[in-house]
């Protein structure tokens, strides 16, 4: 008697620890990260129209697709448990869309326990458009930066580099430590001096215990002692 | 304070020296040392590279295995920790009340603490009125020691680590006694000063490294004399700040607000893929090929690495995923600009050519400049006129595929030795059709046969391949060896791949199970 309910997630570890925890009445598979994304081989968005990407189910994911619609159709009720963030709900909301579901029920839970998941399916909800959008924009400008300016660094320094968003910002962090001075050969500011308070002057007071005590150094700290107070 | 220059302090050892010293006043301070706040996403990849030297990828990477569930024998399989991906130091109210519970069980109730680290939290977090938690054990009671036979020992470090610093976050703060010793010496003033730890509080279970300049003082007392052993002016210097490791970028990227928690390891990874910046003693050096773009993107693309547009984007972005702005917007708002950019810099930007160092030589072939190249196996000398003159500097004396003499047992073509990464080695001429490659332990069955052929290319002398150990293999009965692997010498049969048996580990050598690898 087959499952009456699909529980997809993005990792197969995370499907075989939650099918340990929900039983026979849940079916428990892994889409193995986005089904669907922009083409490999060109922009994949229409600029003039509104920058509506162009997604594609990912080249040799197609069975994987299949394997979920068709567990999808025995299943009485689909859960979508993909990771709580942006691109676990981007993830979600491409796999509703790839098995053609009217109301996707989203769970989520920060541990995969048992306690955790099971709090998570009393409390369905719908995917969360916004969530999901602030993953198309990233996913949209990352792109536009990646493949309009990428091509123009191949043609005017070198093939084969490549420009990003965060990543071109972050070599730029590492580039300006370069630009400092070499360390200066001055004295200044900051030559202190040292004295060491050695062992025969504690040795003196007859209550500490001397031995192994080793001198100190203790630091310049200013000319002449200011009188304190009246 | 400090002196000026060497003459100064010249000028203060010279008075001070042969004149009496004695101490001049004592003060005791006390003070606390706050326990620090849960680990969230860039921490995590800070502490685990301080302290387990983890690269960010490799820290995601066991964190997921951790976070996505590990078999624990009887008590079945679980997740051992909360996602770890995040920028919230939130923690939920069970946690939060069994990791009191534990320490009051543990350590005594003094050691429980109200978990209201004054650290500044992140500037995301602080945002956050989320569902989002920090990272931390999904149990505290399941103490490092208690899965560490279920665990490999990657994942047995990380999961201390965050075991730790979750349960230290909620115990109570140190109590330090900081004593302040002024010493006078003719006009001059002197001072010493020393910290006590009076409580350890979360210090028990998060050890600190002492300050090797803050060590324990004996006890002084006001008017008694020392004696001067010597007088050492010390020069120091002005440093600039030192380059980035792995750990100090991430934290400077979060700072600023450049990137998110599920972007930190993979944009450090994709500039070293690039070469864009390598390494050199756990410091982010910049190529001259990362010189030469960033550049250009800063001549030409001043906004893609301005780092205040850049934080405001991944503002822009947080926006549309709580505040609901639409994405088109935000999008169609920053394509204006960034269009307008391509354009200027299409006809603006000029060619550059990524300078490459001359090696001082002149090329055989065409007398042309040798210069010094990095490719995909390191850096390597070759003519400047490249792609016209072809010249390579080593390789006319190293063919790129000698034949050994024998035939493939796979597809009976000739067997040649071959460059790989790791050396030579012996495959099939046959490449790509015949994926044929010889094992590479000498006295292993085909693969002695094809490295005898090859005399000393196979089996280079400084690095030995395979190390017989005198014992035989208990699956299959051929030699054991020894070989070198990604993390240092272990055992295994010389009839790899054909043969996968590895003898387990001895106990207590490590805590990793042998039977999670070997099946």
């Amino acid at each position: 008697m087959a499952a009456s309910n699909l529980v997809i997630v993005e990792s197969p570890s995370k499907a075989r620890t939650l099918a340990k925890f929900l039983g026979s009445d849940y079916e428990v598979k892994a889409s193995l990260g986005h089904l669907v994304d922009l083409p490999k081989s060109k922009l994949g968005i229409d600029v003039d129209r509104d920058f509506a990407p162009d997604y594609i189910v990912i080249k040799g994911k197609e069975a994987q697709v299949r394997e979920l619609r068709q567990a999808a159709r025995k299943a009485q009720r689909i859960l979508l448990a993909a990771d709580p963030d942006r691109e676990g709900e981007a993830i979600a909301w491409h796999i509703a869309q790839q098995l053609h579901l009217k109301d996707p029920e989203r769970i989520v839970f920060h541990e995969v326990t048992r306690l955790a998941v099971e709090a998570a399916l009393r409390e369905p909800r719908p995917i969360d458009q916004h969530l999901v959008d602030a993953q198309q924009a990233r996913r949209v400008i990352d792109r536009l930066v990646g493949y309009k300016l990428s091509p123009l660094l191949w043609r005017k320094i070198r093939k084969g580099l490549s420009a990003g968003r965060v990543q071109s910002v972050a070599l730029r962090l590492v580039c300006d430590r370069e630009g400092r001075s070499p360390p200066s050969c001055r004295w200044s500011p900051g030559a202190w001096t040292r004295c060491w308070a050695p062992p025969p002057a504690w040795r003196s007071r007859p209550a500490s215990s001397a031995a192994g005590r080793t001198a100190r150094s203790a630091r310049w700290s200013s000319p002449t002692r200011r009188p304190r107070g009246p | 304070m400090e002196l000026a220059d060497a003459a100064a302090a010249g000028a203060v050892t010279a008075a001070v020296e042969g004149r009496p010293f004695a101490v001049s006043a004592v003060e005791r301070k006390a003070s606390r040392r706050n326990p620090p706040v849960p680990l969230i996403t860039s921490t995590l990849q800070q502490e685990a590279s301080a302290q387990l030297r983890f690269s960010p990828k490799r820290t995601m990477r066991v964190a997921q295995q951790l976070y996505e569930g590990v078999e624990l024998g009887a008590e079945g399989a679980t997740g051992l920790i909360t996602y770890m991906r995040t920028d919230s130091i939130r923690v939920s109210e069970q946690a939060v009340e069994q990791a009191v519970e534990y320490i009051r069980a543990t350590h005594g109730a003094p050691y429980v603490g109200s978990g209201t680290a004054t650290r500044r939290p992140a500037k995301a977090a602080v945002a956050a009125q989320d569902a989002h938690e920090a990272i931390r054990p999904t149990s505290v009671g399941r103490t490092p020691e208690a899965v560490a036979a279920h665990l490999t020992a990657d994942q047995q470090r990380l999961y201390e680590l965050i075991w730790r610093r979750f349960v230290a976050s909620r115990m109570s703060p140190a109590r330090l006694s900081t004593t302040r010793v002024d010493i006078d010496a003719s006009d001059h003033v002197f001072r010493l000063t020393g910290t006590v730890v009076t409580f350890d509080g979360f210090l028990r279970v998060l050890p600190q490294r002492a300050d090797p300049r803050d060590p324990e003082l004996p006890a002084l007392q006001v008017g008694e004399a020392l004696t001067l052993v010597r007088t050492v002016p010390e020069q120091h210097f002005t440093q600039p700040p030192p380059r980035y490791t792995e750990a100090t970028l991430i934290r400077e990227m979060e700072e600023r607000g450049i990137g998110r928690p599920s972007t930190y390891a993979p944009t450090i990874d994709v500039i070293e893929a690039r070469q864009y910046v390598r390494q050199e003693e756990r410091r982010l050096h910049p190529t001259p090929l990362g010189q030469a773009v960033n550049e250009a993107l800063q001549s030409q693309f001043p906004e893609i690495v301005d780092i205040g547009f850049t934080a405001q984007m991944e503002e822009r972005l947080d926006a549309i995923e709580t505040g609901g702005t639409a994405w088109v917007g935000v999008v169609r708002n920053w394509f204006t600009g960034f269009a307008a950019n391509l354009e200027r810099a299409e006809a603006d930007m000029p060619r550059v050519r990524v300078a490459a160092a001359s090696a001082g030589e002149a090329c055989p072939q065409c007398g042309a400049d040798l210069v010094v190249r990095t490719g995909r196996f390191g850096e390597f000398i070759g003519c400047s006129r490249y792609p016209e003159c072809t010249y390579i500097k080593g390789r006319e004396d190293r063919p790129r595929a000698q034949p050994t003499g024998d035939p493939c047992p796979q597809c009976g073509k000739p067997l040649v030795v071959r460059q790989g990464r790791r050396g030579p080695f012996v495959g099939c001429s046959g490449y790509p059709s015949c994926r044929h490659i010889a094992p590479s332990t000498p006295g292993s069955g085909d693969g002695a046969a094809a490295s005898a052929g090859t005399g000393e290319a196979a089996a280079r002398p400084d690095r030995p391949t395979a190390e017989p150990t005198g014992e035989a293999c208990p699956d299959c009965g051929k030699p054991l060896v020894r070989r070198m692997g990604r993390f240092g010498p272990f055992v295994s049969c010389s009839g790899y791949p054909g043969c996968k048996y590895r003898p387990p580990r001895v106990a207590g050598a490590s805590p990793r199970a042998p039977a999670r690898r070997a099946g």
